[in-house]
């Protein structure tokens, strides 16, 4: 069992690192640093419904980790642990509330608080308050990054529910007669 | 909660990071260095919160010339000789998000924060 969990996380933690490369290649049309799509989250999001909180949680740092050292920007690991963090707590408080037909709300309140907490750790490591300006900019685009990325997840999860094997550990986490 | 409930809360965040974003537009960012620019090379470089008299300047452009007044904590184009003068009616520079630009004369006018960490923001 421990072994299936190990190569599973692996799997998933393969691929949020190719999202994540693949992602940190695709120029965004407005110039705002940090400003991306945050498909990456979309793993993490799927994996909290197949794995262990633990696990996910481990998936998550170490995509920080290894996705700073491909992209070449070791600094944004900084960016990624606060904001990955708060991202992974604020899903994690919101999960239990939310409906099979709610996964998004997830993507987006992950996506809003990723952002506060990269901002947070740009004016700290910066010293300069005045990166609070792109604050709005962030959550403006969080708002319509995060539906995109929970709306994928919500997708995904309607579709491996269809797979028996599946089903089963999906409907554990949703009680009967409340799917779809 | 229902999708409904979320979606007004998603709205409300929306609208607050409008109200923000045109508050960004007001409040001038003092600690900053205007970078003039021809044609993508830097001609000028002028540290606002340095400056204590106010001075105009020249730049030739590709197309022609623009006047650039450079007053305490602030920096704009008062005269182009270019058709549509967008560059002066622009007014001060006051953000980082609205550089100046005049297409004619391939001149543009950013504002650079003082410390110059903001390019390692993660990407």
């Amino acid at each position: 069992m421990r072994l299936k969990r190990l190569s599973e996380s692996a799997i998933l933690l393969a691929v949020a690192l190719i999202i994540f490369r693949i992602e940190a290649t695709v120029p965004m049309p407005i110039a705002v640093p940090g400003m991306k799509l945050g498909l990456a989250n979309v793993v993490t999001l799927a994996a909290l419904f197949l794995l262990p909180k633990g696990w996910v949680y481990g998936i998550l740092i170490l995509r920080v980790l290894i996705g700073s050292i491909l992209t070449g920007n070791p600094m944004s690991a900084f960016y990624g642990f606060a904001g990955g963090t708060l991202c992974y707590l604020i899903t994690m408080l919101f999960w239990k509330t939310v409906k099979p037909n709610q996964i998004w709300v997830l993507g987006v309140l992950g996506a809003l608080f990723h952002n506060l907490g990269q901002i947070a750790v740009a004016i700290g490591l910066t010293q300069s308050f005045a990166i609070i300006g792109y604050l709005p900019f962030l959550l403006f685009a969080a708002v319509f990054t995060g539906t995109l990325t929970g709306w994928i997840v919500q997708l995904l999860i309607r579709r491996l529910t269809s797979i028996p094997s599946y089903r089963e550990r999906i409907d554990h986490y949703f009680p009967k007669g409340e799917q779809k | 909660m229902t999708n409904r409930k979320w979606i007004f809360i998603f709205l409300s965040i929306l609208l607050l990071s409008l109200v923000g974003m045109y508050a960004v537009r007001i409040f001038p960012s003092t600690q900053a260095i205007a970078v003039v620019q021809v044609s993508g090379k830097e001609v000028r470089r002028i540290d606002l919160s340095a400056v204590t008299e106010p001075y105009t300047f020249e730049v030739m452009g590709k197309d022609g010339r623009n006047t650039i007044s450079v007053a305490p904590g602030s920096i704009s184009v008062i005269d182009a000789d270019c058709p549509d003068r967008l560059c002066v009616k622009h007014g001060p520079l006051k953000n980082r998000f609205s550089p100046i630009v005049c297409l004619p004369n391939e001149l543009t006018v950013t504002l650079e924060q003082k410390s110059g960490k903001i390019d390692a923001v993660s990407r």
